[in-house]
């Protein structure tokens, strides 16, 4: 859930800077993709037809190729800076903000109906480089930043915990498809390094891992909707997403999460679902007339 | 901003739930379906939202019976009505907004 909204950081004004620069090199993630992919396919030409090209012609595709590498550097320096922003905010700047438990027993009931119950623990932390909700997925630990309490409905929050707790049941197959990913990578590059050189391999293995990144965290993102939204219901969800596409500047995703209007889509799926099994509760007896 | 410290300006700057609370202060008391039609919000994002408004003191809901077409009986419906308090945070959020 993190990463859409907008970081208590950015209130700092010793700080104000790093936001300004961000901007600066925001592309749009469609743009960023592209050029990833542009970057894989072209760092496979040096190890195939390159040889046989004319003196001119190779000259020409040296120059378009460290063009497209240093525009790629450039506009992937963004997420560089925000993963770094938030591992160091979290791990060194934020020391002395230490989470502290949080339990409701709505909070209890759901880890129970999704099946956590006693694996993923809830904190609360008031750390301002934390921009928003995530999950540790190594010790399945849910942490909320305060202001999200204070600024959200009970039946809200619960649903965004809803949505963390969907990270934890559906890590087994996370992990899964990220093994797989890095398998296509290794494999990829393995085939590359034995007609390529080492910086063109290495490029592309770097190119295709940030390709996958995003393959695979948006559909971890998606499937997370989907368990949350299947538990707690996806209003909530939706309301929260809703209120969280006001703040940001640009809809178009990033390297770990989906752009917003899709996953409330996806969501709003749910709800005629649901109305349609209501329905159908309904037309066998159990109507709501009185 | 005393709306902002208590965090009510928060829940209404939601669009959807925006939307619905100057509804019910510009048509007056409205049912949950009148209001999905009113504004192309689904009827249970808009159920949704009025419970949250109706937490926050915003909106007064009651149950009553209404009569429709294609049913004997009469059908309960959920009336929902703005409150003066939802009238003093729209208007401290249009202050702020200037």
């Amino acid at each position: 859930m993190s990463g859409s909204t907008q970081s208590r950081c950015d209130e700092l004004p010793r700080f104000a800077f790093i936001k300004d620069l961000e901007d600066y090199l925001y592309l749009t993630f469609t743009i960023r993709r592209l050029l990833l992919v542009a970057l894989v396919v072209l760092s496979v030409v040096p190890g195939t037809i390159y040889y046989g090209w004319a003196a001119s012609a190779k000259w020409d595709f040296a120059a378009l190729y460290v063009s497209i590498l240093y525009l790629t550097l450039w506009t992937q320096s963004r997420f560089i800076i925000r993963f770094a922003r938030a591992v160091i905010g979290t791990s060194i700047l934020g020391w002395k903000y230490r989470p502290t438990p949080y339990s409701t027993p709505e909070i209890t009931n759901l880890a129970k109906r999704m099946g956590v119950f006693g694996k993923a623990k809830v904190y609360v932390t008031s750390n301002p480089w934390i921009d928003g909700p995530f999950t540790n997925a190594l010790n399945c630990a849910v942490y909320l930043p305060a202001n999200w309490l204070e600024a959200f409905p009970k039946s809200e929050v619960l649903a965004t915990v809803g949505h963390e707790f969907g990270h934890v049941t559906q890590r087994r197959r996370f992990s899964l498809e990220a093994l797989l990913a890095a398998g296509l990578v290794l494999g990829f590059t393995y085939l590359l390094a034995l007609h390529s050189v080492p910086l063109i391999y290495e490029v592309a293995e770097v190119s295709l891992s940030l390709l996958l990144l995003g393959v695979v965290s948006w559909r971890g993102e998606f499937r997370a909707d989907m368990e949350g939204a299947r538990s707690t219901g996806p209003e909530g969800l939706i309301s929260v997403l809703e209120l969280l596409r006001t703040k940001i500047n640009r809809d178009d995703g990033s390297e770990t999460h989906p752009p917003l209007h899709k996953r409330i889509e996806r969501l709003e799926v749910l709800l005629n679902e649901d109305l349609d099994g209501f329905a159908n509760k309904r037309d066998q007896g159990g109507d709501r007339d009185v | 901003m005393k709306f902002i410290v208590d965090g009510t300006a928060e829940i209404v700057m939601q669009p959807a739930r925006f939307k619905i609370l100057q509804l019910l202060r510009g048509n007056g008391p409205m049912f949950v379906e009148q209001i999905s039609k009113e504004t192309g919000i689904h009827p249970r994002m808009v159920s949704h939202h009025i419970d949250v408004l109706q937490e926050q003191g915003l909106v007064e809901t009651k149950y009553e019976l209404a009569k429709v077409e294609g049913s004997k009986r009469g059908v309960a419906v959920r009336t929902c009505q703005a409150t003066p308090k939802a009238e003093e945070v729209l208007k401290n959020v249009r202050e702020y907004a200037k």
